[in-house]
């Protein structure tokens, strides 16, 4: 969505708005999945605020003062690695 | 976060689907409300976004119910692996040419400002406009919700963090 928003003809975003537009929308599209999965009784919910703070502070310290020290080609090198290991990850 | 659950809790691919999307929902309720404060965030585009886009994760969260363990882990892992090309092609190419942040911030603020001068019928009228002229916001809407919705964590919401990261 993010790519589609900042390259949308007629409709550019900048790439810095382009994400505050699609993380806005992440919050009704998670909420209304929520709601289907809290009925269904499969959120932990005590688990999900405590994985909430620590991604919260993660996230934070890492754009704070590790991203500034590598090269974005290299951060997404790491992160696409990252995706490649957990995907096999789930299918082992 | 969902690879790490299925490495270090006892939770079914169910459990970690939703309460990972559970955590990643208050997360970016605190970035959502500060991208709204700070006028950084279209909030026309996101509420035509999040009209289908919610319909799409209810849809998709009721279809992952029906879903085993398995065919989740393995189409979640599709999905991942799917989007490692756009990651990567993403760091060859310079960022998009699009308007510069402080354009794109001037033009966003004139717009709220306009808004804010206009009674609700209009605004009723003027969201008419837009969603007419925007229908493929709905169909990506639909489609980014049903993938949340189904698989907690979508392939959005992983290369968001990497942008927020980096």
């Amino acid at each position: 969505m993010t790519s589609l928003l900042s390259s949308w003809p007629g409709h550019e975003m900048t790439q810095h708005m382009a994400v505050a537009t699609s993380l806005v929308v992440m919050v009704p599209t998670g909420f209304s999945a929520t709601m289907v999965n809290v009925i269904n009784r499969k959120v932990h919910v005590r688990s999900g605020i405590v994985l909430a703070t620590a991604a919260s502070a993660g996230m934070y310290l890492t754009a704070r003062f590790i991203s500034p020290q590598i090269d974005e080609k290299y951060m997404r090198y790491i992160f696409a690695t990252v995706m490649g290991v957990s995907a096999l990850r789930m299918l082992i | 976060m969902m690879p790490a659950l299925k490495q270090f809790s006892k939770l079914t691919a169910h459990e970690i689907t939703a309460t990972s999307l559970f955590a990643v929902t208050i997360a970016s309720s605190f970035g959502a409300y500060a991208y709204i404060k700070a006028d950084i965030a279209d909030v026309k585009a996101s509420l035509t976004l999040a009209s289908t886009s919610a319909l799409g994760a209810f849809v998709g969260a009721s279809m992952s119910s029906r879903m085993s363990g398995a065919t989740m882990n393995r189409s979640l892992a599709g999905l991942i692996l799917l989007g490692i090309p756009a990651v990567l092609y993403r760091s060859q190419s310079s960022e998009t040419a699009v308007p510069s942040h402080q354009d794109g911030i001037l033009k966003l603020k004139s717009q709220m400002e306009y808004a804010a001068t206009l009674n609700s019928e209009e605004i009723a009228a003027c969201v008419g406009d837009y969603i007419k002229t925007n229908p493929n916001f709905l169909i990506t809407g639909f489609v980014t919700g049903l993938a949340s919705g189904a698989f907690g964590v979508s392939i959005e919401s992983l290369s968001k963090v990497s942008y927020v990261v980096v």
